[in-house]
């Protein structure tokens, strides 16, 4: 059963003006340690957040819940590139309490936006 | 600083950081920044709520905390918030 559905766009410049600021760490506000690893474009930042905005839509919470939300998702890959969720904190307990058990995202991106949708189920 | 002071500070804050391309002082103190146009809002987003956060704590030495995300609603209850932190210190 599908219990939420998210989408969200984000145009990449944005996101690469906002980590491309001196004399601050703005994307450690975007990507976990673990995230960072791996997410060094800006198109892959951009892409992480839009679906983490997407499922924070599908959740039905938005940013209402603070921003330290987008920490507690994390947009990693599988071998074959596929994108994956994995949850902890508040927006796990959410996940919990609205009994979802898989949750499914997609993101594509094309020079100046990037998009991600998110079902959970 | 007076609470005048410190509200045109934010405003310009806000129009400076976001790119925004209106007059900092014709954004009323109570107009609601994330409604849309439409709602008679500044129409701002989640992006923007990253850079706004990121800039109320460089230029005011305050941390914004995720416990209330209500205090970016408008210029008035993001001044009521640093007053509050200043109290807090002071």
């Amino acid at each position: 059963m599908i219990i939420g559905i998210g989408t969200d766009i984000v145009k990449i410049s944005r996101i690469e003006r906002f980590i491309g600021r001196k004399d601050e760490t703005p994307v450690d506000m975007i990507l976990t340690h673990q995230e960072a690893l791996f997410k060094k474009g800006v198109q892959s930042i951009a892409g992480a957040f839009a679906a983490k905005e997407a499922l924070l839509k599908a959740l039905g919470i938005g940013f209402s819940r603070g921003l330290g939300r987008l920490l507690e998702i994390e947009i990693l890959n599988d071998d074959g590139g596929k994108p994956f969720v994995v949850t902890s904190g508040i927006v796990n307990e959410i996940t919990r309490q609205k009994q979802i058990s898989c949750i499914q995202v997609s993101i594509s991106h094309d020079t100046d936006y990037a998009i991600a949708f998110v079902i959970c189920q | 600083m007076n609470t005048d002071e410190r509200k045109l500070m934010i405003k310009k804050l806000i129009v400076n950081r976001l790119n925004l391309s209106i007059d900092p002082e014709a954004i009323g103190d109570d107009v609601m920044l994330f409604h849309s146009e439409e709602q008679n809002g500044l129409g701002l987003d989640s992006v923007d709520a990253l850079e706004l956060a990121v800039a109320i704590n460089n230029n005011f030495e305050v941390v914004v905390s995720d416990k209330n995300m209500a205090i970016f609603d408008s210029v008035n209850t993001i001044n009521a918030f640093i007053e509050g932190q200043l109290v807090t210190v002071n």
